[in-house]
């Protein structure tokens, strides 16, 4: 079969769906079908780490950093972003500048980082959206044409939408430029503790294997059962749900038995052990000097 | 429900930090004294398991879908502090690397959804056991505790917004309310689902989790989220009639230009720029601010120094 590009519309009916195709030598029909991926996963990219993942190998100034480095540069950055008051064209386009720098020398894609940032906008805008209900007035206006609540809520709004979409870039260009292990080893050496550095490291090495497992189960309930819906359907989540925590439960103990076999002994051991040098006293700097910029300006 | 930078003032997100920090470094404190080493491998391997099964999404209404969050159920089967722990983990990897919710906001959606929502999950599902220990009871009861953990975790990101001034109480507390009540719905069948299978492969597991001792300690974390619920309410209170910190200072710096300010709104710090005593006005609100912040932050921090001196003490 070679199916024209589907948009998998219908959430209702994970990995089925009745969008037109069409079979070699045939013509266009339509009826319900599923593929064998799992297409109801596909809104979810934090659920498929390894395809972002990867752009942390990319070679360039920025992924040379100590992780430490940038994760407190981001930090300060996003400080200096969201303390200030919405954000005037002046900062915008400075912010704009200095992220699109950042990420021109970090050799990696604007365009996927921007639009990955942008999926807090939906959340962002449903609130950037009510928030001028709660304005009651601003001294703010376009040229005298809009009232001055209407001003007022406007400035609200880009207030918001703009803020939440520079952090989660910074954010988003730290986690593209710094590889996982470093990532966790510079959490752990600036003092967070050490169970929690376990869960999150543990989170980023078993997630790949479980959500695969899970995608499995998934396609093994859509053949037997293509057009669940409603309570079934739920119910059968549940037991799916059930089936990989007994499951992982067992990995979990396996997984134990080998740390223990290796010399686990309760602690985990740091494997990055950089040291910070001029490039990262000077990022910092520059992070520090731009949100200060930012905020006081 | 990952509430993004920028959309809190720092009335909020300052305090929401110190409070989830310190809560769960409680919480961390409590499971590496009340688990073994195994255990504590089993837990992490749970995080990874709660973060693979927020794939899981299901139709809502209108053609949208929400996901399985996982709080509650992670509260049934592992118990109040490891699940807090795990939901914790979740949320901090889904900020760290997937820009999911911010980073000064990340004390808020802590509490949100690694505090609030296990701690109702738990507590709603033990409720439920001690009426009826019961097959009906149980799955009815982790339905009951699911939804609860759902719709409660998203009320309080809705408080948090509103003591932020970002929206009317009524406004998004009836749009995260309701939105949320039917993603509960889909969330407690889930976790009814889970339990109901864990009940007829391996109740050994189920029965671990109830053996822990968690009365006291719901008891005493209500106490505490009571006690920040009323500073937050009295915060907000004085907060109300200036409208925002940074607004406040503003205002007080600008009348100290009297005759030379054009600042008559409510919201002084949205007048164009340019005019030179608004720009030094704004500077001195914002190291103001930045001041004020860095006490706030170093106080913090000093005392959970203090708390991990402690720690190492013991």
């Amino acid at each position: 079969m070679s199916p024209r590009p589907h948009t998998h519309g219908d959430p209702g009916l994970p990995g089925v769906h009745r969008e037109e195709h069409r079979h070699a030598g045939q013509p266009a029909h339509r009826h319900p079908h599923h593929h064998r991926a799992e297409t109801g996963t596909v809104p979810h990219e934090h659920a498929h780490p390894t395809s972002f993942e990867s752009l942390t190998y990319t070679v360039s100034p920025i992924h040379a950093l100590d992780a430490r480095t940038k994760i407190v540069g981001a930090t300060v950055l996003i400080l200096g972003v969201v303390l200030t008051p919405p954000l005037r064209l002046a900062e915008a386009l400075l912010l704009a500048a200095l992220l699109a720098a950042l990420t021109a020398t970090a050799r990696l894609p604007v365009g996927r980082l921007v639009t990955r940032s942008a999926a807090v906008l939906p959340f962002a805008g449903t609130i950037a959206l009510l928030a001028p209900l709660g304005a009651d007035g601003g001294s703010w206006n376009i040229g005298g044409l809009m009232s001055a609540w209407a001003g007022g809520g406007l400035v609200i709004t880009w207030g918001i939408l703009s803020k939440a979409w520079f952090s989660a870039f910074c954010m988003l260009l730290v986690a593209a430029s710094t590889r996982r292990a470093d990532l966790l080893g510079a959490l752990r050496r600036l003092k967070v503790p050490e169970v929690f550095v376990m869960l999150l490291s543990f989170i980023t090495r078993y997630v790949g294997v479980l959500g695969e497992q899970l995608r499995s189960l998934r396609t093994a309930m859509v053949s037997r059962a293509p057009t669940l819906r409603g309570r079934a359907l739920l119910r059968s989540l549940g037991s799916i749900a059930g089936n990989l925590f007994v499951r992982s439960y067992e990995r979990g103990e396996r997984i134990h038995a080998a740390m223990v076999s290796r010399g686990y002994t309760g602690t985990l051991p740091i494997t990055t052990r950089g040291r910070l040098r001029s490039a990262d006293i000077l990022f910092m700097a520059m992070a520090a000097l731009s949100a200060f910029a930012i905020a006081l300006y | 429900m990952h509430i993004p930078d920028g959309m809190l003032e720092a009335r909020t997100w300052i305090p929401a930090w110190i409070g989830s920090a310190g809560v769960l470094a409680y919480g961390a404190r409590r499971v590496r004294a009340m688990l073994s080493d195994g255990t504590i491998v089993m837990m992490a391997v749970m995080a990874a398991l709660i973060f693979a099964l927020q794939m899981l999404n299901f139709p809502v209404a209108g053609g949208t879908s929400g996901h399985f969050a996982g709080g509650a159920a992670a509260a049934i089967v592992l118990g109040l502090w490891p699940a807090m722990l795990v939901m914790a983990a979740v949320v901090a990897i889904q900020a760290l690397l997937f820009a999911d919710g911010g980073i000064t906001a990340l004390g808020a959606n802590l509490f949100t959804m690694a505090i609030v929502g296990p701690l109702v999950g738990r507590a709603v599902y033990v409720t439920a056991r001690r009426v009826s220990s019961g097959r009906t009871a149980q799955l009815a009861g982790s339905f009951a505790a699911a939804w609860g953990a759902c719709v409660v975790a998203a009320l309080a990101a809705a408080v948090l917004l509103w003591l932020s001034g970002r929206a009317p109480l009524g406004a998004v507390t009836a749009a995260m309310g309701l939105w949320h009540a039917l993603i509960g719905i889909g969330e407690g069948a889930i976790t009814a689902g889970l339990v109901g299978y864990l009940l007829a492969v391996r109740p050994d597991l189920l029965a671990d989790a109830d053996r822990q001792p968690d009365a006291a300690v719901v008891r005493k974390v209500a106490i505490v989220l009571g006690v920040i619920a009323l500073v937050a309410a009295s915060v907000s209170f004085l907060a109300s009639s200036n409208p925002d910190g940074l607004e406040y200072a503003y205002e007080q710096v600008g009348s100290a230009f009297e005759g030379m300010t054009l600042l008559e709104g409510p919201m002084p710090d949205y007048v164009v720029p340019g005019i030179a005593n608004e720009t030094l006005a704004g500077v001195l609100a914002g190291i103001v601010g930045v001041v004020v912040t860095g006490v706030l932050a170093y106080a913090g921090l000093t005392g959970l120094r203090a708390r991990r001196a402690e720690e190492g003490q013991r």
